[in-house]
Protein backbone atom coordinates (compact mmCIF):
# COMPACT_ATOMS: atom_id res chain seq x y z
CA UNK A 1 0.00 0.00 0.00
CA UNK A 2 3.23 2.26 1.09
CA UNK A 3 4.31 2.12 -2.77
CA UNK A 4 0.55 2.86 -4.05
CA UNK A 5 0.74 5.97 -1.76
CA UNK A 6 4.38 7.03 -2.86
CA UNK A 7 3.09 6.16 -6.66
CA UNK A 8 0.35 8.88 -6.38
CA UNK A 9 2.40 11.26 -4.48
CA UNK A 10 5.61 11.43 -5.48
CA UNK A 11 6.63 13.28 -9.05
CA UNK A 12 9.35 15.53 -10.64
CA UNK A 13 9.30 18.93 -8.58
CA UNK A 14 8.07 21.54 -10.63
CA UNK A 15 11.07 23.53 -9.04
CA UNK A 16 13.43 21.34 -10.42
CA UNK A 17 12.13 21.43 -13.84
CA UNK A 18 11.57 25.13 -14.26
CA UNK A 19 15.06 25.54 -13.08
CA UNK A 20 16.08 22.75 -16.32
CA UNK A 21 14.01 24.22 -18.73
CA UNK A 22 14.74 28.19 -18.00
CA UNK A 23 18.17 27.07 -18.00
CA UNK A 24 18.34 25.04 -21.18
CA UNK A 25 15.97 27.39 -23.07
CA UNK A 26 16.99 30.63 -21.60
CA UNK A 27 13.21 32.10 -20.76
CA UNK A 28 11.18 31.29 -17.87
CA UNK A 29 8.60 28.85 -18.96
CA UNK A 30 5.16 29.05 -17.83
CA UNK A 31 3.55 27.28 -14.67
CA UNK A 32 1.67 24.74 -16.96
CA UNK A 33 4.36 24.29 -18.97
CA UNK A 34 6.40 22.81 -15.65
CA UNK A 35 3.63 21.35 -15.00
CA UNK A 36 3.20 19.44 -18.36
CA UNK A 37 6.76 18.47 -18.20
CA UNK A 38 6.58 17.15 -14.56
CA UNK A 39 4.04 15.09 -15.61
CA UNK A 40 5.53 13.35 -18.93
CA UNK A 41 8.55 13.13 -17.35
CA UNK A 42 7.18 10.88 -14.33
CA UNK A 43 5.62 8.60 -16.89
CA UNK A 44 8.88 8.45 -19.02
CA UNK A 45 10.75 7.34 -16.11
CA UNK A 46 7.81 4.94 -14.99
CA UNK A 47 8.88 3.10 -18.40
CA UNK A 48 12.57 3.11 -18.35
CA UNK A 49 12.44 1.95 -14.42
CA UNK A 50 10.09 -0.93 -15.64
CA UNK A 51 12.22 -1.94 -18.35
CA UNK A 52 15.09 -2.09 -15.98
CA UNK A 53 13.41 -4.69 -13.85
CA UNK A 54 12.49 -6.38 -16.98
CA UNK A 55 16.31 -6.75 -17.68
CA UNK A 56 17.05 -7.23 -14.14
CA UNK A 57 14.92 -10.12 -14.08
CA UNK A 58 16.64 -11.64 -17.74
CA UNK A 59 20.42 -11.15 -16.07
CA UNK A 60 19.12 -12.54 -12.83
CA UNK A 61 16.26 -15.11 -13.11
CA UNK A 62 14.64 -15.22 -9.47
CA UNK A 63 14.98 -18.85 -8.47
CA UNK A 64 11.35 -19.84 -8.22
CA UNK A 65 11.44 -22.53 -5.62
CA UNK A 66 12.24 -19.64 -2.76
CA UNK A 67 9.37 -17.89 -2.13
CA UNK A 68 11.51 -15.87 0.41
CA UNK A 69 14.39 -14.30 -1.14
CA UNK A 70 14.68 -10.56 -1.13
CA UNK A 71 14.20 -8.30 -3.57
CA UNK A 72 17.45 -7.03 -5.33
CA UNK A 73 18.13 -3.42 -5.99
CA UNK A 74 18.52 -2.47 -9.65
CA UNK A 75 21.50 -1.62 -10.67
CA UNK A 76 23.03 0.51 -13.04
CA UNK A 77 23.88 -1.58 -15.63
CA UNK A 78 20.37 -2.57 -15.67
CA UNK A 79 19.43 0.89 -16.11
CA UNK A 80 21.57 1.60 -18.83
CA UNK A 81 20.59 -1.69 -20.70
CA UNK A 82 17.11 -0.50 -19.95
CA UNK A 83 17.61 2.90 -21.62
CA UNK A 84 19.74 1.89 -24.84
CA UNK A 85 17.03 -0.77 -25.49
CA UNK A 86 13.93 2.13 -24.90
CA UNK A 87 15.66 3.96 -27.20
CA UNK A 88 16.27 1.66 -29.88
CA UNK A 89 12.79 -0.10 -30.02
CA UNK A 90 10.83 3.50 -30.01
CA UNK A 91 11.17 6.23 -31.51
CA UNK A 92 10.09 8.27 -28.87
CA UNK A 93 13.76 10.04 -28.10
CA UNK A 94 14.19 13.09 -30.01
CA UNK A 95 17.66 13.30 -31.76
CA UNK A 96 19.98 14.94 -29.60
CA UNK A 97 21.52 16.87 -32.94
CA UNK A 98 22.10 19.48 -30.79
CA UNK A 99 25.10 17.97 -28.79
CA UNK A 100 27.17 18.27 -31.23
CA UNK A 101 26.89 22.15 -32.26
CA UNK A 102 29.48 22.56 -29.65
CA UNK A 103 30.09 25.01 -26.43
CA UNK A 104 29.73 22.74 -22.93
CA UNK A 105 28.24 20.43 -24.32
CA UNK A 106 25.39 20.40 -21.88
CA UNK A 107 22.28 21.12 -24.56
CA UNK A 108 22.10 24.92 -23.53
CA UNK A 109 21.35 26.81 -26.47
CA UNK A 110 22.36 30.25 -25.40
CA UNK A 111 25.84 30.30 -23.20
CA UNK B 1 24.68 9.03 -24.34
CA UNK B 2 28.88 10.30 -24.21
CA UNK B 3 28.77 11.90 -20.75
CA UNK B 4 28.10 8.47 -19.08
CA UNK B 5 31.14 7.29 -19.69
CA UNK B 6 33.95 6.61 -17.03
CA UNK B 7 35.05 9.83 -15.76
CA UNK B 8 33.04 13.01 -15.76
CA UNK B 9 34.83 16.16 -16.65
CA UNK B 10 31.87 18.79 -15.41
CA UNK B 11 29.44 18.31 -12.15
CA UNK B 12 25.91 17.27 -13.31
CA UNK B 13 23.28 19.26 -11.83
CA UNK B 14 21.44 17.11 -8.90
CA UNK B 15 18.05 18.39 -8.91
CA UNK B 16 16.00 15.45 -8.63
CA UNK B 17 17.48 12.99 -6.93
CA UNK B 18 15.08 12.92 -4.30
CA UNK B 19 11.92 12.21 -6.49
CA UNK B 20 13.87 9.35 -8.44
CA UNK B 21 14.74 7.42 -5.02
CA UNK B 22 11.06 7.84 -4.60
CA UNK B 23 9.89 6.88 -8.03
CA UNK B 24 12.24 3.92 -8.30
CA UNK B 25 10.69 2.75 -5.15
CA UNK B 26 7.04 3.53 -6.36
CA UNK B 27 7.38 1.77 -9.77
CA UNK B 28 8.54 -1.25 -8.31
CA UNK B 29 12.45 -1.08 -7.00
CA UNK B 30 13.58 -1.78 -3.58
CA UNK B 31 12.76 1.03 -1.03
CA UNK B 32 15.92 1.96 -0.85
CA UNK B 33 17.66 2.13 -4.18
CA UNK B 34 20.92 2.39 -4.99
CA UNK B 35 22.85 5.40 -4.80
CA UNK B 36 24.62 5.02 -8.20
CA UNK B 37 21.29 3.65 -9.56
CA UNK B 38 19.38 6.93 -8.28
CA UNK B 39 22.36 8.94 -10.18
CA UNK B 40 22.56 7.22 -13.64
CA UNK B 41 18.65 7.63 -13.63
CA UNK B 42 18.91 11.19 -12.80
CA UNK B 43 21.59 11.62 -15.31
CA UNK B 44 18.96 9.94 -18.11
CA UNK B 45 16.04 11.85 -16.91
CA UNK B 46 17.94 15.21 -17.14
CA UNK B 47 18.92 14.11 -20.44
CA UNK B 48 15.61 13.40 -21.57
CA UNK B 49 14.06 16.72 -20.67
CA UNK B 50 17.07 18.77 -21.91
CA UNK B 51 15.79 16.95 -25.51
CA UNK B 52 12.16 17.32 -25.13
CA UNK B 53 12.43 21.34 -24.71
CA UNK B 54 14.44 21.48 -27.35
CA UNK B 55 12.14 19.38 -29.62
CA UNK B 56 9.84 22.40 -28.29
CA UNK B 57 11.79 25.14 -28.67
CA UNK B 58 11.75 23.78 -32.31
CA UNK B 59 8.01 23.33 -32.54
CA UNK B 60 7.65 27.28 -31.26
CA UNK B 61 10.58 28.48 -33.49
CA UNK B 62 8.40 27.27 -36.62
CA UNK B 63 5.55 29.83 -35.98
CA UNK B 64 8.11 32.49 -34.88
CA UNK B 65 7.41 32.11 -31.27
CA UNK B 66 9.99 32.81 -29.24
CA UNK B 67 8.14 31.25 -25.68
CA UNK B 68 7.53 27.55 -25.39
CA UNK B 69 3.63 26.73 -24.72
CA UNK B 70 2.03 23.04 -24.11
CA UNK B 71 1.04 22.84 -27.11
CA UNK B 72 4.64 22.64 -27.97
CA UNK B 73 5.25 20.04 -26.00
CA UNK B 74 2.41 18.58 -26.76
CA UNK B 75 3.32 17.83 -30.79
CA UNK B 76 6.88 16.85 -29.71
CA UNK B 77 4.70 13.92 -27.82
CA UNK B 78 2.44 13.19 -30.63
CA UNK B 79 4.05 9.61 -31.16
CA UNK B 80 3.70 9.05 -27.61
CA UNK B 81 0.49 8.18 -26.54
CA UNK B 82 0.97 7.62 -23.19
CA UNK B 83 2.90 10.78 -22.15
CA UNK B 84 0.63 12.77 -24.57
CA UNK B 85 -2.21 11.70 -22.67
CA UNK B 86 -0.88 11.94 -19.21
CA UNK B 87 -0.34 15.99 -19.94
CA UNK B 88 -3.93 16.43 -21.35
CA UNK B 89 -5.01 14.53 -18.44
CA UNK B 90 -3.02 17.62 -16.70
CA UNK B 91 -4.24 20.24 -18.51
CA UNK B 92 -8.28 18.90 -17.88
CA UNK B 93 -7.25 18.16 -13.90
CA UNK B 94 -5.83 21.97 -13.79
CA UNK B 95 -9.09 23.09 -15.80
CA UNK B 96 -11.21 21.56 -13.05
CA UNK B 97 -9.59 23.01 -10.45
CA UNK B 98 -9.43 26.37 -11.94
CA UNK B 99 -13.41 26.24 -12.45
CA UNK B 100 -14.43 24.63 -8.98
CA UNK B 101 -12.17 27.24 -7.55
CA UNK B 102 -13.77 30.77 -9.44
CA UNK B 103 -17.53 29.17 -8.44
CA UNK B 104 -16.81 28.64 -4.90
CA UNK B 105 -15.08 32.59 -5.42
CA UNK B 106 -18.60 33.37 -6.64
CA UNK B 107 -20.64 31.90 -4.20
CA UNK B 108 -18.75 33.43 -0.90
CA UNK B 109 -18.79 36.93 -2.60
CA UNK B 110 -22.36 36.42 -3.27
CA UNK B 111 -23.11 35.19 0.33
CA UNK B 112 -20.79 37.64 1.86
CA UNK B 113 -22.67 40.87 0.33
CA UNK B 114 -25.78 39.38 0.93
CA UNK B 115 -25.20 39.37 4.66
CA UNK B 116 -23.88 43.04 4.32
CA UNK B 117 -27.40 44.08 2.94
CA UNK B 118 -26.09 45.11 -0.53
CA UNK B 119 -24.40 48.20 0.83
CA UNK B 120 -21.89 47.88 -2.08
CA UNK B 121 -24.24 47.18 -4.82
Amino acid sequence: MERYETFRRANISRGGVKKLANAVLNQSIANNVAVAISGFSKVFLGEVIERALDVQRRMDPPYPLNPYASQKPLLPEHIREAWRLYKQETALVPAAHWRRAGGQGDGRMFR
Amino acid sequence: MATEGISRKRKRPNLFSNDVRALMYAFGDVPNPERESIAVLEDILTDYIVDMCHEAARMARTTNRNKVKVDDFKFALRRDYRKLGRVEELQRLSKEIHEARKTFDDSEGKSLSKSHGDKDK
